[in-house]
This record gives C-alpha cells, structure tokens and sequence, in this order.
C-alpha cells in the first residue's frame, strides 16, 4: 500500500476537452491512490483553479479546441512563474503529432504521454516522476525563489552520487552558475557535459555564456553552427533572434525568427517577438499579419496580453490604417482587467485616434494612460505611454517616464532595451538614445550616493527626505528602496519613536523583504530597528 | 511501403484497438485480453512509425535517461501480457544514465520483446550492461532461437519489412531506430544471436 500512501496525498489537476478522455483519466488515477484530483475542460478553468489552489502534478492534453494547446499554456505557466518547478507537468499527445510536440518544446514539460495508455502505463510514469520531484525537491525549491548559490549547493550535493539525475543536476546547475554570475565555471561546466556527449542544451548554454561575456559574435556563430546540426532546437532559434537584435541586427533577427516559425509555428512569446522585430525594422506587414493570425487563433484563450493587440494597432497605423487600429483596441477593451493592460490599451487607442486626425479624442485618452501612477506600472506599459507621448509630440513627458521605468528596473538590461527602442522608434540616434539612459542610471545612483553621504554626515533629516522620495518614486529599485528603510530606522534609532516613521520604515522594508528575501541590508534594518526606543 | 490510405485506415484500427483494450481494463476479469488488444494496438503504432521512418521523417531525439528504469518499464507492461511467463530485468551492471530517445529506445525494445514472449519457453531476460563506450541492451528467451534467415542480419542485410513470421517489421525499425543513435561518428546497431535462445541486443554508442 506504499503506493496509494506516495500518490494519496499529490494534488492533481486534469486539463482534456474530450469528456471521454476526462472520465478514462479521472478513474485511472482514482484507482492509482490519487485522492486530491480535479478534472477540468478548457484552460480557462485551469487557471481559475490554479488561481486558489497549488498543484502536484498536472495532466495537459495537447490538443485544447480552444486554439492555445498544453505547450503554449505550459510556457504561460512558466513564463509568469505561475507553477513552481516542483509542480510536474505532462502533456497527452496523439503519436501522429507527438514529432510536431517535441520539436515546439523549448519549454518542455517534465514528460509526454503517448495515446492511447493503460492504466498501469500511466501509475508507473507517475511513479518515476514522482520520485523524481522527491529527488530534486530542494534543488527546485530554491529555484522557485530564484537563490541561484542555494541552488549551486543542491546540484553539487545531488552530482556526488553520479546517479540517473546526474546530467539533469548538471544542467540545472549551469542555468544557476549563468544566473548568479559565474559565467567562467558555466563554460566549465557546459565543457565538461559536451565531452561526454554533444547535448544542444549544453553548446546553447556555451553560446550563452559567450553572450553573457560580451562576445555577441561568437556566441551568434555558435548558436548558428547548433541550428545547422539540429535546425529543430527551437531554443537556439530564440537565443540566437535575441543575441542578433541586442547587436542591434534587427533584420538579422527577424529572419531567423521568421525561420523558427517555419519549422514550428510555435508560441505566442515567438510571435510576439517576430511582431516586434517587424515593426523596428519598419516590416509592418509582417507584424500585421502574424499577430492578426496569432490572435485570431487565441481568440478566446487566456494567454493573450493587452500588449499584443497594442502591437496590432501600432502596425495598422503604421500602415496608414488608424480606423482598423481602433476596431482592434475596441475589440480588446473589457477582455483586460488590470490596470497595466488599460493603460496600455488607452494609450494604443490615442495614437490611433491622432493618426486619424482626432487630436481631441486622442488627448482624452492619453490623459487617461497618464492618469496611473507610474510606479504602479510595469516597464512595457510605461514604455507604450512613452511611445504614445512621442508620436503625439509630447517629448517632455517620455523621456521622463523612460528615466522612470529605467530607474525603476536599475539591473534589468531589457528594460533598457525597450527604452532604447522607444527612443530609437521616436527618431533618436543609437548613440543618443544611449546616452539618455545611461544619464538616468547615473542620476538614480546619485541621489542614493547623496543619501548615503548626507546619512553619514549626520544630516538624517536631508537623507531620510531625498531617499523616502525617490523609494516611494522607484519602488523596483532595491538599493534605494533598502536605503531608505534603513536611513529611517537610524532616523528613529537616534531621534526616538515616531509612529508614522517606523510605519513607513516597515513598509519599505516589507517591500524589500518581498522582493529579495536574502537581501544583506535587511540584517542591517533590523539590527538598527532593535535599538529604537518604543514609547 | 503503404499509401495516405492505408496509414489512415491503420490509424484507425490501432485506436480502435487501443479503445477496446481500456475497455477491457475497466472489467476486472480480461486483464490478458486487454493486455492483447493493446500489445496489437501498438504493433500498428509500430508500422506507423515505420512508415515515417521510410520517409525520413522520424527523427531521434537524444536526451538523458536511465536504462535500468526503460527496461523495467517494458518489462512491468509485458508481464501481464505474458502472465506465464519468468521475465527478468537485470540492472546490476547497468550504467545510471545514457544518452538516447527514450520513446523511440522503448518501442525498438517493445519489439525485440514481444517476439521474445511469443517464442520463449518460461522465462525471458533482460539486460542492460556498459560495454566498453557502448550501452548494450539485450533481451534474451529461451526459445528456438532466432532462423537463419534472421541471422543473416548481421552480416549487414536488412530485414525485409514484412517476413513470413511477422517479426521482420520490428526488426527493421528496431535496427534504423538503432542508426538513428549517433555519437562521435559512431552509429547504434543491432544484433542478432543464439545462445539458449535468441538473444537481441541493441548496441548504442
């Protein structure tokens, strides 16, 4: 009864449209000792039940009859961190299309089950997967809260044993070493790996350690050379688009893109970024055409982003279309709730309405993009506003949420990526755009600098006012974010209890907390908060 | 080999087949029918796949994977095909992971297997073993033993798809599933020889 007592416990969801399919499934797990088991039809009763509960293992027929299949709802998971690596995730496919499946994997599940399956064929793949989740338990664990050196110390511990996980540690740990900086023992690694066997995860890995190193043209020449010996590897097809653009050969990019969709049409993310190219490099009817299809053909389905019908729009009235721009917008207001996806929608619908000569129209609706708080946005609603601000002449107002969404996001490069594009889009030189940046970055790291200095100076009332402001300007900014709550707490360690400062002390605390739970300034919060006086 | 026809027809059959063998599973007391219906089932994927492999387009898609864990797998699901028979998987001196397509492995073995069942006397073995730079995985009975006919495979002919004995078919995709391996210019084989029985080993670089 080892088995009933090792399955009763996992929660299981089950995602197939065929009620046929759904009752086979529910009666063989059932039967297998799975007690926490629930089975649903469509994706968007997955995720309403993803929404509340958390998953052991779930089962994803590949074919949904919704338009978005198990892969692409697999990569929505992943993309959005929405499962933990802990969760397994399998997809059911028919063998007449299982080539199709596996060469679309760039995401791939933790297994594919091949229809039509026993009972008994199912319990053992379980079985195995199962202990296999045991086994790299803590390894995922750390994963999931993205400690890379955690992560280094689980792999390391589980290659001792040179077991059937081994290659699996390994590659897991090459993703840690590339995260957490080690570039030079990834290339170790990855070397190593490739001299037992030429693996393509382990010759990407490589190329993207070369990348990493500032090498674009080598890391492009490797990514080539894996395409030429496994021109399936979707991967490679993304990693070498995205190394191609960042050397600013967007053409270059978008052609092999545009390869990748040859061999699999693939996910919604690869059409996005073909999209994306198109309109840089001023190919609107490409963007026009494969987001129209792509959205056409997910219609209904929940992995559509507010973004994409903005990139719809942008390419109709970059194609002197503003009157189909609009129907686009109109036709995806109401299906997004949230505040980002609104604004991006509002500022989609002003340009349109600029484009189409309506200056009134187009200034109601700008008004309302900017109504947000921009700290409340993320980088590519902020930059759609930007974009938005450009085309209408608003130049002030861009450059100034572009130093926001910059300062905000301090170590994400492709933040400042998307605010180089705005930039570049808007009619600014490459190197102009660049400098742009790079003086927001410099600015950001000057006001901390003053704060710090001004702390250390003894003038707690000048630091605590400059960093308050900025942390509550920039609260994506780690750095200022953790200097403000600890120029606070020195505030009330040397000048006494006041309860509005230790509440906003806490708050940003709590925010760094969230956001990097083994950030080193929060030690240092918390020694000089144990020394102010509570009255 | 077979025309769209055909392959439309023959897919239809297998789901058939394989929709009566769940059947079957749901009853309690036809557990060997069942696992007949799906044994036949599968031998229709394996002519699919065949088929595709003759087009070339069956492709191997080499990733790690755990011998001892493949052999055990295909053991467990022909012992309640084969309830009569002894079949044993020997892993002592299995290497704890290789490289290979674990799907396209899986069927090449499924094959060598259920010829292995249908002629063994009471008891069937299998091993996986390291030998040299190669993994061998072999699958032995103690039956006949293979005909000559069959052995003249290894002086390098290639089994003809649809021999008298219904055997050849698996051969043939077990030795291209078998080419399909390749590492460092060396290419996965398949052998073919009488011990106390016929022993079919599966040798990938």
């Amino acid at each position: 009864m080892a088995l009933v007592n090792q399955f009763s416990s996992k929660r299981v969801l089950v995602i197939d449209d065929l009620a046929g399919m759904r009752t086979q499934l529910q009666m063989s797990l059932a039967n297998s000792g799975f007690e926490k088991l629930h089975v649903v039809s469509s994706i968007r009763e997955a995720i309403a039940l993803m929404d509340v509960g958390r998953y052991d293992i779930i089962l994803c027929d590949y074919f949904l009859g919704d338009g978005t299949n198990g892969q692409q709802f697999l990569e929505y998971l992943r993309s959005r961190d929405l499962i933990s690596r802990n969760a397994i995730f399998i997809i059911i496919t028919a063998e007449s299309s299982y080539e199709s499946v596996v060469t679309a994997a760039e995401c791939a599940p933790d297994d594919y089950l091949l229809k039509p399956f026993t009972a008994e064929q199912l319990n053992k793949r379980l079985e195995r997967l199962v202990e296999r989740q045991a086994h790299l338990h803590d390894v995922h664990k750390a994963a999931d809260a993205k400690d890379w050196p955690k992560v280094i110390v689980e792999c390391d511990r589980l290659l001792e044993a040179k077991d059937k996980y081994y290659i699996e540690a390994s590659k897991i740990k090459g993703e840690a070493l590339v995260k957490s900086g080690r570039l030079d023992d990834a290339a170790k690694l990855y070397t190593q790996i490739l001299a037992l066997r030429p693996l393509p995860w382990a010759k990407l890995g490589l190329a993207h350690v070369a990348a990493l190193k500032g090498d674009k043209t080598a890391a492009a020449e490797m990514a080539r050379e894996l395409l030429n010996e496994h021109n399936q590897y979707m991967g490679a097809y993304d990693f070498l688009g995205g190394v191609l653009a960042e050397a600013g050969d967007k053409n270059g990019a978008l052609e092999v893109m545009q390869s990748a969709r040859h061999v699999s049409p693939g996910t919604l993310n690869r059409v996005r970024r073909v999209a994306e190219l198109a309109l840089d490099t001023g190919q609107h009817e490409i963007a026009e055409k494969v987001m129209s299809e792509a959205l056409e053909k997910h219609k209904y389905s929940p992995v559509r982003e507010a973004k994409d019908y903005a990139t719809l729009s942008k390419a109709y009235n970059e194609l002197g279309r503003p009157e189909k721009a609009l129907a686009v917008i109109n036709q995806a207001k109401g299906t997004f709730k949230d505040q980002a996806s609104n604004v991006i929608l509002a500022t989609s619908e002003s340009v349109a309405h600029y484009k189409a000569g309506n200056i009134a129209k187009a200034e109601a609706a700008l008004s309302e993009a900017l109504a947000a708080k921009p700290a409340d946005l993320p980088p590519s609603a902020l930059a759609a506003v930007a974009d938005a601000c450009f085309a209408m002449g608003k130049e002030a107002t861009a450059t100034e949420l572009l130093k926001q969404m910059v300062q905000n996001n301090p170590d994400d490069a492709a933040t400042r990526a998307q605010a180089q594009n705005v930039l570049t889009s808007a009619g600014k030189g490459e190197e102009e755009a660049k400098a742009m940046i790079a003086l927001s970055v410099r600015e950001v790291i000057q006001i901390n600098n003053d704060g710090v200095r001004k702390a250390e100076a003894g003038q707690i009332v000048e630091a605590v006012q400059l960093l308050t402001e900025a942390a509550n300007r920039l609260p994506n900014n780690l750095q200022i974010v953790g200097n403000a709550s600890l120029v606070l707490a020195l505030d009330l360690a040397r000048n006494g209890y006041q309860a509005e400062k230790l509440a906003e002390c806490v708050r940003f605390r709590q925010l760094l907390a969230s956001k990097e739970p083994n950030h080193p300034k929060l030690a240092q919060i918390d020694a000089m908060l144990k020394k102010v006086q509570q009255p | 080999m077979i025309n769209e026809l055909d392959v439309a027809v023959i897919h239809d059959i297998k789901n058939q087949l394989a929709q009566l063998a769940l059947m079957l599973e749901r009853r309690g007391d036809c557990q060997q029918e069942k696992a007949i219906a799906f044994a036949a089932s599968k031998r229709l994927s394996t002519l699919l796949l065949a088929h595709l492999q003759q087009d070339g387009m069956l492709k191997a898609h080499v990733d790690t994977a755990c011998p001892a864990d493949l052999l055990e797998d295909v053991a467990s699901e022909y012992r309640s095909l084969f309830p009569n028979l002894d079949i044993d998987v020997d892993d002592a001196e299995a290497p704890p992971f290789w490289f290979y397509d674990t799907a396209l492995l899986r069927l090449a073995l499924e094959n060598a297997l259920h010829n292995a069942c249908r002629h063994a006397g009471q008891r069937v073995s299998l091993k996986a073993v390291k030998f040299g730079d190669r993994l061998h995985m072999t699958v032995a009975d103690d039956g006949p033993g293979f005909s000559e006919d069959m052995l003249l495979l290894n002086a390098g002919e290639t089994p003809m798809p649809a021999s008298r004995n219904g055997t050849g078919l698996g051969l043939y995709l077990a030795a291209h599933i078998a080419q399909l391996h390749e590492n460092s210019g060396e290419c996965g084989t398949i052998f073919l020889e009488n011990r106390d029985g016929a022993v079919f080993t599966l040798s990938l670089p």
